[in-house]
């Protein structure tokens, strides 16, 4: 999981980046970017690295006038994340172009075979673009509670929803990708091979 | 992850895709950090221009805070201390204070000074007691006692002998009242009092002064 501290480290350094402290504020890129970056690419393919990028400069800017309305700092990056995605998508009037499509995972070459590093952004990028394939309220449940780590109520402010709707949303798209895997004998020897190499 | 997983099913392969997605960043993934880290410099410089602003503003308002209470100093300096004690001179004594002191000097004085205030003004005490303008007060009688009294400190003379010669309570009375006449006009809420005291024994202090 991406939320590797907990909400209160990240409450202290966001309190230490407001007060203009560097080092709080690259501890909060690290830890948030990740899941920011993933969840972008769930949403808009491969253009999530431009958007992050934008993304952080507004965080940079305003993170100084920051106050905390329940979803905490990731959920407020994820919230400026998701309002320049939306903004993108409308822009190009089209549904996102996942990165890769879901048969990607089944030719996955072989650990063995090349990098281990590459191996495994591989491996999350096809995961992500196998999340992304989801209904998009679905896949966004499911990016945002599972890759972002927000809890219901946190995924429910970013979302515009009510946690209830955001569970619902949820546990319809882990039903479905459990359903595909189980259809694809191949999808599911990668996925379950791939995530040991990763740690 | 069980609790993304709750009442699906136990799948392995999802729980394997879950966790592929959220495995800890890559190096590949934070490649946008020095882009983040220059932008949060730059925005940095922002308040620091606010504070400068709010130092001005606030030198701004100490100056004319200061200019403000020094010229109400002067003011209140010019207008409310030197006033009263120009308007005092003339009248040291208020009209609120006579009165008391009419009271101590009807009661306890008149017997003290004797025949040379009584035989002088009496009806002028009465009338003093009444209207008691601060001009007039230092001729009224009890006024009048007093000053004979003070004379009478300096010169040991037939008043003094008279002093000693009265009963302890009106002598215990009288120091009180011979200290200044600043202390007897303002403890005029005390005065009646201490006539009160010395209105007794002058009753009795009256049989001697006649009697010596």
């Amino acid at each position: 999981m991406t939320a590797g501290q907990t909400a209160a480290d990240l409450a202290a350094a966001v309190r230490a980046a407001r007060g203009g402290d560097d080092e709080a504020f690259r501890l909060l890129y690290r830890e948030v970017q990740p899941g920011l970056l993933r969840y972008l690419r769930g949403l808009v393919g491969e253009d999530a690295e431009d958007l992050a990028s934008e993304t952080w400069l507004q965080i940079a800017r305003d993170i100084r006038s920051f106050r905390d309305e329940g979803a905490g700092f990731r959920g407020w990056a994820v919230t400026i994340a998701r309002h320049r995605a939306l903004d993108h998508l409308r822009r190009n009037q089209r549904r996102p172009a996942t990165g890769l499509p879901i048969d990607m995972l089944a030719d996955l070459p072989d650990t063995h075979d090349t990098a281990e590093r590459a191996i495994n952004i591989t491996t999350t990028n096809a995961t992500i673009a196998f999340i992304a394939s989801l209904p998009s309220d679905q896949a966004e449940a499911v990016l945002l509670r599972v890759v972002v780590g927000l809890d219901a109520k946190a995924a429910a402010k970013v979302m515009g929803k009510r946690p209830g709707a955001v569970r619902t949303a949820a546990w319809r798209g882990l039903r479905t990708l459990a359903e595909r895997l189980e259809s694809t004998p191949a999808v599911t020897q990668v996925g379950i091979a791939a995530p040991r190499k990763v740690r | 992850m069980s609790i993304h997983t709750r009442g699906i099913d136990p799948h392995e392969p999802l729980d394997a895709v879950l966790r592929a997605a959220s495995v800890p960043g890559y190096p590949e993934e934070l490649a946008g950090e020095r882009a983040a880290m220059a932008a949060f410099r730059a925005a940095a410089p922002a308040p620091r221009r606010r504070s400068l602003l709010a130092r001005v503003l606030t030198v701004k308002a100490l100056v004319i805070g200061g200019v403000t209470l020094s010229t109400g100093t002067v003011l209140a300096v010019a207008g409310g201390v030197f006033m009263p004690i120009l308007r005092n001179e003339p009248a040291p004594t208020t009209p609120a204070d006579v009165p008391a002191v009419i009271r101590t000097s009807e009661s306890a004085v008149p017997p003290l000074t004797g025949p040379s205030s009584t035989t002088t003004e009496p009806p002028a005490g009465e009338s003093s007691t009444q209207q008691a303008p601060p001009s007039e007060c230092g001729d009224c009688p009890g006024r009048k006692g007093r000053h004979d009294k003070t004379d009478d400190d300096g010169r040991p003379g037939k008043e003094k002998d008279r002093e000693d010669n009265r009963p302890p309570s009106t002598r215990t009375s009288e120091p009180a009242d011979d200290k200044t006449e600043s202390s007897s006009q303002t403890q005029t809420p005390d005065s009646p009092a201490h006539g009160a005291v010395t209105a007794v024994p002058p009753n009795g202090a009256e049989t001697p002064s006649p009697g010596d």
